[in-house]
């Protein structure tokens, strides 16, 4: 078959829009006329040319009332002639709106907002539970209460069904129920119930359950759900009731941590207990670079209040400092670090840190990066430090972007939208009139939103380059459509596909950390906390390429401890990181990511064998003799040896790598600097945490060792954490 | 119809509306001429979705939205007596559409010559090529949705891409760089 250039079905061909057989037979023609070569190229191109031209070309939204109208529509009985299917039972309707769904028991973790809403009034219960998987932990719950006379605008017809005579009363009282999105990583997880005001009753009178978790009727209350809970952010009326568990603990009576924090929510975590190397010989968890931590307690301090002790996560405030270790060599991702000397806080222990380095890029050499920025752009985000902090961040990052780059943006209110399509990084001006235009209003429904960015990054996917979601939110993210369990697994499934994601969070008052840790664990990304301009700098320029290339993923540390040498030991932080021993060696367990020259630094407080470990004493058993320890292994001197697991970034099977530590005896004034300054950040944790095992460390103490240890520090942000122990100080922690 | 169901459809619906708002009326724009008149057809559109049997759409959502669309927007332009056809003018003042010239001129000089050379084919051809190309349409959807021949589709795309080649070629006096 000859063609001629100019002929339609060479059209069609450069367009794929033939059959396989089609397609054989022009492939054929075309390999053989450079003419048609050139036509096919050049229609290709026009056709790129066209896509992206026409993707600039504004998409108008309905009016706020033409919505309406829609809603409207879809909440009134269906004007359809009636189906022949048989109506269901209505106890059914209600076992399926009640049915305490099983996998969410052990899928749930934070559940949250309950919104009920009774006739025009709304009591909204914002539970909050939290458990530890200690079960020597006391179960801990703080129940928000929430009083507020609902506006009727809010008050949105929900598509329930009429209910049968009889039953009118039961269905009544739930009319403008809303659901809670619970969402929830760790098993064991109970809800706490309510406050009898939120118990509901079945038609047979038994009690339910609070509607915590409630089976398909997310999708009813959607629309209602995201005004309502943005209303909850702005409302006045709230009242907190921490349970006393719950409350920060021994601060001061002069703490200044109550106000802006009360709608923030952060997990509970006991800090990670001593153990007994005869009967836990291994310790095994996964990498955590997250930095968050570091940059919210900071924002607290600054503002003069003292971080509740949730939100100070130890891990994340080591890892907050780059540490000088040594550069990886040859092919390996990251290099390990480990060093012992004495315990600065407590005489007798003995601190060994584990310090990972991971393999830097240079810009030249970062793959190409396809990055859809999905930004919160609700009224919430209108405060201080939010968007107006956001639109700068997003140009420093954007200003360091190529032609090999390609940006997308979209924005959720109470819908999601894409504001700039996928655009290649060298049509700078075009990235930035799109981050300028940003407005907040609205309420929140991040749910689509997150969908609209994967979406994104999905279709402008680059093989071995960097796809990652940026997610940028205050945290109350609220998901009408879908509860979050839900979208954690959206979000796992895209990790598989290769696109990750990445959690920037803003701003004070509304902060949910526990649900933004968890998105960005979940999407193998990280999650950091930006309070000002200066940490924007330093997340997207200065480490940009740590933030977004990812040089090892699922990386887990097990380490496994010589009981001839120790004792027992505690590791310092992770305390959410932790995994199984089993774990380590399973790679369908996900773990942390490491990205282009971090480092990772993970401290254990070791007591020599020999000592007493500080823990209380347990009785024999009486059925059973003790366990005898292991007899050591003949003569090793070894403290212990610390096993890495890692993948490639695009790898499915881990590689090993194994280090072991012969305690020298080093004392704790011969330790490296890195290891001191590491040691006076845990150790400033540990006392703002009020940690049992702080030992005797003081801020007087940290302020001491931080200052010895300082160095250099051209960055600056060694001699800011010495500010912040002084503004510390002076809130009256002693 | 039960409560699940209702909402499953709810859902659904605004799903399809996120996805499909901006875009149709964009298109139906191009069509009325007006964006007022886009967003009362898009409107309707949606309407008629909700009274539709989810399974008479599902898997085919955008070529029903986009018929749909298409002929509310016509019935609107025949009656309105606007015009017959888009012609070159009416879309060049169409609000909805383009950003003003002045605003293309500080955009992507690419992206300008592009439009510019598009907006100065034949409606017909720009019809077909904002499907194709803006919306993501296969020839045989853009068959169904405009009532033209899966050949008459290609012919025109084809038609349009080369007339648009040789303009932007003139226009740049080389080969547009992409």
């Amino acid at each position: 078959m000859k063609f001629q250039p100019d002929n339609p079905e060479l059209t069609a061909y450069a367009l794929g829009e033939l059959d396989a057989s089609e397609t054989a037979a022009v492939a054929a023609a075309v390999e053989n006329s450079a003419d048609c070569r050139q036509a096919v190229e050049e229609t290709r191109e026009t056709a790129g040319l066209l896509t992206s031209a026409l993707q600039t070309e504004t998409c108008p939204a309905l009016s706020t009332a033409q919505r309406d109208a829609i809603n409207t529509s879809l909440t009134s009985a269906p004007k359809a002639p009636a189906r022949s299917k048989p109506a269901p039972a209505q106890p059914s309707f209600l076992a399926a709106v009640f049915a305490w769904r099983p996998q969410f028991a052990t899928v749930a973790l934070w559940a949250t907002a309950c919104l009920v809403a009774v006739t025009g009034w709304a009591l909204w219960l914002e539970v909050f539970c939290k458990t530890d998987r200690d079960r020597n932990d006391s179960r801990v719950a703080v129940v928000t209460a929430f009083t507020a006379p609902l506006n009727p605008k809010l008050a949105t017809p929900l598509p329930l069904p009429p209910p049968p005579p009889g039953r009118q009363q039961v269905v009544s009282a739930l009319k403008p129920m809303v659901v809670a999105k619970s969402f929830a990583p760790r098993p064991a997880m109970v809800a706490t119930p309510l406050p009898s005001a939120a118990v509901v009753t079945d038609p047979l009178g038994a009690v339910v359950p609070n509607p915590v978790t409630i089976n398909g009727g997310h999708q009813v209350n959607r629309l209602y759900a995201g005004r309502a809970a943005s209303f909850l952010a702005r409302s006045s009326s709230r009242k907190t009731v921490a349970l006393p568990a719950m409350r920060l603990s021994q601060f001061s009576a002069g703490s200044r941590y109550h106000g802006q924090s009360e709608t923030e929510s952060y997990a509970y975590h006991a800090d990670n207990p001593f153990l007994a190397v005869a009967e836990q010989p291994l310790s095994t968890f996964s990498i955590d670079v997250d930095t968050a931590s570091y940059a919210n307690v900071r924002r607290f301090l600054m503002q003069g209040s003292v971080p509740p002790r949730d939100a100070v996560r130890i891990e994340e405030m080591i890892n907050y400092f780059t540490y000088d270790y040594v550069k990886p060599k040859g092919g390996e991702p990251f290099s390990v670090n480990i060093e012992a000397a004495g315990c600065p806080w407590n005489a007798g222990h003995r601190l060994v840190r584990i310090g990972l380095k991971g393999r830097e890029v240079s810009a030249a050499k970062r793959p190409p990066c396809n990055l859809v920025f999905l930004l919160d752009v609700s009224g919430s985000m209108a405060d201080a430090n939010k968007l107006s902090l956001i639109k700068p961040a997003m140009r420093m990052l954007v200003e360091q972007l190529t032609e090999n780059d390609r940006v997308g943006i979209v924005v959720y209110n109470q819908s999601a939208r894409v504001v700039l399509s996928s655009t290649s990084g060298d049509r700078k001006q075009e990235i930035i009139d799109a981050i300028e235009s940003l407005q907040a209003n609205g309420s929140t429904n991040g749910g689509d939103g997150i969908r609209l960015a994967y979406d994104m990054a999905t279709r402008h996917f680059v093989e071995r380059g960097v796809n990652r979601v940026i997610l940028c939110t205050d945290g109350d993210f609220n998901v009408g459509t879908t509860e979050l369990a839900e979208l954690t697994r959206l979000i796992e499934q895209k990790r598989q596909s290769g696109v990750f994601l990445s959690v920037l969070g803003f701003g004070a008052g509304n902060l949910k950390d526990a649900t933004l840790e968890r998105l960005a664990d979940k999407g193998n990304g990280h999650y950091t906390y930006i309070d000002t301009f200066f940490e924007a700098r330093k997340v997207l320029v200065e480490q940009m390429n740590a933030t977004l290339v990812t040089i090892a993923k699922d990386v887990k540390i097990q380490v496994e401890f010589n009981p001839a040498k120790v004792a027992g030991y505690r590791l310092i932080g992770y305390e959410d990181r932790l995994l199984a021993k089993e774990d380590f060696n399973n790679d369908h367990k996900d773990a942390g990511e490491i990205g282009a020259g971090h480092t990772v630094t993970a401290l254990y407080e070791i007591v020599p064998a020999g000592q007493p470990l500080p823990v209380p004493a347990v009785d024999p058993l009486k059925y059973q003799p003790a366990p005898k320890p292991a007899a050591p292994a003949a003569g090793s001197e070894e403290l212990l040896t610390v096993k890495l697991r890692y993948k490639q970034p695009d790898g499915d099977k881990s590689a090993l790598i194994e280090e072991t530590l012969t305690d020298g005896g080093k004392s704790y004034g011969a330790a490296s600097r890195d290891f001191k300054f590491a040691a006076a950040v845990a150790a400033f944790g540990m006392v703002l945490r009020d940690s049992p095992h702080k030992g005797n460390a003081t801020l007087a103490g940290v302020l001491e060792l931080a200052e010895e240890s300082r160095g250099p520090d051209a960055s600056g942000y060694r001699t800011e954490f010495l500010s912040l122990v002084k503004k510390a100080q002076a809130l009256g922690k002693k | 119809m039960s409560a699940d169901c209702q909402s499953d459809k709810a859902g659904w619906v605004h799903s399809i509306l996120e996805r499909y708002e901006g875009p149709l009326i964009r298109y139906a724009a191009r069509i009325t001429g007006d964006l007022e008149r886009a967003r009362d057809v898009v409107q309707e559109t949606f309407l008629r979705l909700c009274a539709q049997e989810r399974g008479t759409v599902d898997g085919h959502e955008a070529e029903w939205l986009f018929t749909v669309c298409r002929h509310r927007a016509l019935d609107v332009q025949r009656k309105e007596r606007r015009m017959t056809s888009a012609d070159d003018e009416t879309i060049q003042d169409c609000p909805s559409s383009d950003p003003s010239p002045a605003t293309l001129a500080e955009r992507d000089d690419d992206h300008t010559h592009v439009l510019r050379a598009l907006g100065s084919l034949p409606a017909n051809q720009q019809e077909v090529i904002r499907l194709k190309f803006q919306n993501g349409l296969s020839y045989e959807e853009i068959s169904r949705i405009t009532n033209l021949s899966v050949t008459n589709v290609g012919f025109l795309i084809h038609t349009g891409l080369k007339g648009l080649r040789y303009r932007l070629r003139a226009e740049f006096d080389l080969k547009p760089k992409f």
